[in-house]
């Protein structure tokens, strides 16, 4: 056991040092210009890859790293994380059971092209091909041939052990699955040979930063074999993957993560509320919201091709008979699953805002907040940052529900509002919120709070509403909003901001984007076939076709996982 | 018009569209849709006044009683009951000297008659949930008076019979018998909901005709993130199977719907009772401003439908729950109190009443060649 943890640790410190030590970085330190940027693949990457290269069969079970959010987007904490040592325990746990699964007696035929000449022992052939394919997608990229002849090496000595070709060859996948090579994904730099001097991002890399981007997966066999062939360092072969992966149905897991990612749902796993003033709300209503409005955005940005700015607007939706209960409206699906509706004009009810997942999201567990509801509105889908309340403020009078002179929200903040220290950033925040206030934490419609009528009207920049679709109506108008989602979806698909450098590629992007109608795959299009998408840092380290296996060589690390 | 009301009007509108009624049918005309969310007997309690005199036995205590009764010796009967209950099933020695402790080799939960009659503790008390059904208030023979209403001369002899039974005793509201309160929680998770559809011609806001409609659903209840009660606003079908469908004409003033007695059937499941069939149906629902609605159904029905409902479970109903089956055979057959036996002058149905607690709900026309227990080959075609 020890001999493992010692891996393991060992693993775990290689991690850190074999990617240049990006690992856990300060606030201040965050990568601002195109410096090395290395990403861990995040829970429904890791998912993803497993099923592309597995089948769907394949479960995947256990604890993943939490993931960290910066600037808006766990895709940026990706950038900064690591992998701790007990982190790295529960990889190898999915890990082995992952393989234990691909190598069972139930899905050996399928998933593994060989056969052994004797099941019972080694076989060097069997092993090298099923290693050599798995590992290219894995790795999302070819094996040296040091690293294959590594892999069957502690296939073939497991299979001796155990006196079984299968569970050696477990084995030895289940240490491929822990890998960095796998776990982390690298930008790796090579000597560009049309510009001497100068670095370009490998083709393999390339491979991997569209696919992650466009699908959120890793790399088909079709795109690993342009890189393979040299054609993605060509604006044609590029052009052609690019064209070729957003016209097909997996954009849509593409565009899902990242909304996802952008819109915050990865809070929903800590959401709780009062079941006693919210019956309606449960876990499976939290469920279905955060896929009401990925479907809602997804239906209006890929099946009808619309314009962005609409998912502010658009009454078009889908639903499933819980969440109607929550929206009081009818809903006949005997099967319980999804089906297309459409809200009335005369429904409050107007784009993704106004959704439960929204309101919900971005309130308190027992009562609304139009404080939140605001500052989502500002820092999510405009990107304005409001600055964080200082730490000595008395929320009291706003949390007094009950306090029979203020008997609304509206009413609350007001008051809270006199305090000069707050008014500030509220000012910014609440005439946002009140917009919403028709809706309440659980995402259901009210009319008044402790027996007073809710007053809607609100102003955004200037805006002035007076229902949640005339919010809508003012965000969807707000040239902010569009220009949020470039910045980031740029930044999603770096890993990092842009740099102070690349100001005239973001501004060129907004305008292309503006020009295009505000048609999102054509946003993704133009990211992934911009040249400043595969910028580089010259590598500093040499190790750049095996920075793992080189820097481990380097720090005396020779020794991978292989327990 | 505020806005909860535009949403409840909008909600009203879309169930009478779900139910078929067009706008143009009646311009006033309104639905109401509910769900039930707890069916249990309508027992009444206080606690103190309804069983005076005690309640009836726990079951090790009727059990060593009873079998002194038979016969057993006190030896044999501590031996017996030694683990009581135990676990092992039908392996506790207990069980099969209970189960025949009429004339030692019946069964006494299918044949009751093989012993005599232990005593049961019935109602004394003076307040009872349910009717008058048979018409004749103040003079009736019951002497119940419902609390709620006031009405006198209640008949409700299924309470006086199981209402000092401790599972089966009542609890004031929001209270529930804990046994009648379990079964149906357990129930409803496997059994197709129930929804009650009130329409009024005329709309609600004014006294008048109400056509109350009783239907199977084709799926079960929804619960809530409490878990207690069913999600409210869900939509439902109706199972099309006649079986399940109940049309009933009534009244209502100010927000309480009544109707007229009627026949009335609730197909059920033998976990609790087979099937409910009152004739001389009584109802009065309470639709309440958020959403609910409360009331009380009730009517005679087979007193024997109502005992095989709790003994077919047999030994493990009556010491779980502390009900002794042949005493309580013998008090329904005592109690019933309408339709006699043309040749043995013996009644045969019982008086009846229980408690409906539902919440708002959207119900949705049939689906044709579906039902709620569709069997093959028509379960091959149903989507």
């Amino acid at each position: 056991m020890s001999h493992v943890k010692k891996t393991l640790a060992t693993a775990a410190v290689m991690l850190t040092v074999a990617y240049g030590g990006v690992a856990l970085l300060a606030e201040d330190s965050k990568p601002t210009g195109p410096d090395a940027v290395t990403r861990r693949l995040s829970q429904q990457q890791y998912r993803q890859v497993i099923t592309d290269v597995f089948g769907p069969t394949i479960k995947v079970g256990g604890r993943f790293e939490p993931d960290i959010r910066r600037d808006g987007l766990l895709a940026m904490g990706s950038s900064q994380v690591s992998v701790t040592a007990s982190g790295l325990e529960e990889y190898d746990k999915i890990a082995r059971n992952v393989a234990s699964q691909v190598v069972s007696e139930a899905n050996r035929d399928t998933l593994i092209p060989c056969k052994p000449a004797n099941a019972k022992q080694a076989d060097d052939a069997c092993a090298s091909q099923f290693l050599a394919e798995t590992g290219r997608m894995l790795y999302r990229r070819p094996l040296s041939k040091e690293e294959l002849a590594s892999r069957v090496k502690v296939a073939n000595d497991a299979a001796v052990g155990l006196k079984d070709f299968y569970s050696g060859l477990g084995i030895s996948l289940s240490t491929m699955l822990v890998s960095p090579k796998f776990l982390f994904r690298g930008e790796v730099a090579e000597a560009d040979p049309d510009h001497a001097g100068q670095y370009r991002m490998d083709a393999y890399s390339k491979a991997s930063q569209l696919s992650f981007f466009l699908w959120d997966s890793a790399p088909d066999p079709q795109l690993l074999a342009a890189a393979e062939k040299g054609e993605l360092n060509t604006d044609a072969g590029l052009k052609k993957q690019v064209d070729r992966m957003v016209a097909s149905p997996r954009i849509e897991g593409g565009v899902r993560a990242f909304f996802t990612d952008m819109l915050g749902f990865d809070e929903f796993e800590t959401l709780a509320k009062d079941s006693m003033i919210f019956p309606k709300f449960n876990t499976s209503v939290a469920k279905d919201a955060q896929e009401q409005t990925l479907r809602t955005i997804t239906n209006l940005l890929i099946t009808e091709k619309g314009d962005y700015r609409d998912i502010f607007t658009t009454r078009k939706t889908a639903l499933t008979p819980m969440l109607a209960s929550v929206y009081g409206v009818p809903l006949v699906a005997p099967d319980g699953g999804w089906k297309p509706y459409e809200f009335p004009e005369t429904d409050p009810r107007a784009g993704i805002i106004s959704q439960v997942a929204f309101v919900a999201l971005h309130s308190h567990p027992g009562r609304s907040s139009p404080t939140l509801r605001g500052k989502a509105v500002r820092e999510v889908l405009l990107c304005q940052k409001v600055p964080t309340p200082p730490a000595n403020v008395n929320f009291t009078l706003v949390q007094d529900t009950k306090n029979p002179q203020y008997k609304t929200a509206r009413a609350r903040l007001a008051a809270h509002a006199t305090d000069a220290t707050c008014a500030g950033c509220h000012k910014i925040m609440d005439p946002i919120g009140l917009g919403l206030e028709e809706f309440d934490s659980g995402g259901s419609l009210r009319s008044s709070e402790n027996g007073v009528e809710i007053d809607n009207s609100g102003v955004l920049d200037g805006v002035k509403f007076t229902d949640a679709a005339g919010l809508a109506k003012a965000v969807h108008d707000n040239p902010a909003a569009p220009a949020c989602v470039v910045s980031r979806a740029m930044a999603y698909g770096l890993g990092r901001l842009p740099a102070k450098t690349e100001t005239g590629w973001q501004t060129a992007m907004q305008d292309g984007f503006k020009q295009a109608n505000y048609r999102f795959p054509d946003l993704m299009r133009a990211i992934a076939t911009s040249p400043e998408f595969y910028r580089v840092a010259p590598p500093t380290m040499g190790a750049l076709d095996n920075p793992a296996s080189k820097l481990a060589q380097k720090t005396g690390n020779t020794q991978e996982i292989q327990q | 018009m505020s806005l909860k009301s535009k949403a409840g009007l909008a909600a009203s509108l879309a169930a009478i569209a779900l139910c078929g009624l067009g706008a143009s049918a009646a311009s006033a005309a309104e639905t109401r849709s509910f769900v039930i969310s707890y069916f249990y007997d309508a027992n009444w309690s206080d606690g103190k006044t309804d069983c005076p005199t005690g309640l009836n036995l726990s079951a090790i205590d009727f059990y060593r009683r009873d079998l002194a009764k038979a016969g057993h010796s006190h030896d044999e009967i501590e031996a017996a009951l030694k683990d009581f209950p135990g676990e092992g099933g039908l392996k506790q020695p207990w069980v099969p000297l209970v189960a025949h402790r009429g004339n030692g080799k019946d069964n006494v939960y299918a044949h009751p008659e093989t012993m005599a009659d232990p005593g049961m503790i019935e109602v004394t008390g003076h307040y009872s949930y349910g009717f008058n059904l048979d018409g004749k208030g103040a003079a009736s023979p019951s002497k119940f008076e419902d609390p709620d209403t006031h009405e006198k001369g209640v008949n409700n002899n299924l309470y006086k019979v199981e209402g000092c039974i401790r599972s089966y005793r009542g609890l004031p509201p929001p209270g529930r018998p804990s046994l009648p309160e379990n079964l149906w929680d357990v129930l409803r998770d496997v059994i197709p909901a129930w929804l009650i559809t009130v329409t009024a011609p005329n709309g609600f806001d004014k006294d008048g005709p109400v056509t109350v409609t009783w239907d199977r659903a084709l799926g079960r209840i929804t619960r809530d993130a409490s878990g207690a009660v069913a999600q409210q606003d869900m939509t439902y079908q109706v199972d099309p199977d006649p079986r399940s469908h109940n049309e009933l004409k009534g009244s209502v003033k100010g927000n309480v719907v009544s109707i007229e007695p009627a026949d009335f059937r609730m197909v059920l499941d033998p976990y609790l009772q087979p099937e409910i069939k009152f004739q001389q149906t009584h109802m009065r629902l309470t639709m309440n401003a958020d959403g609910t609605a409360r009331g009380v159904i009730g009517g005679y029905q087979p007193w024997s439908t109502v005992y095989y409902g709790f003994a077919d479970q047999g030994h493990i109903k009556e010491y779980a729950a502390s009900i002794n089956l042949p005493a309580l055979y013998y008090a329904l057959k005592r109690n019933a109190d309408y339709d006699p036996d043309p040749k043995t002058g013996e009644n045969r149905q019982i008086s009846s009443a229980y408690i409906i607690e539902a919440v708002r709900a959207f119900v949705a026309p049939t689906v044709p060649n579906k039902t709620a227990f569709a069997v093959a080959p028509n379960a091959a075609k149903v989507q």
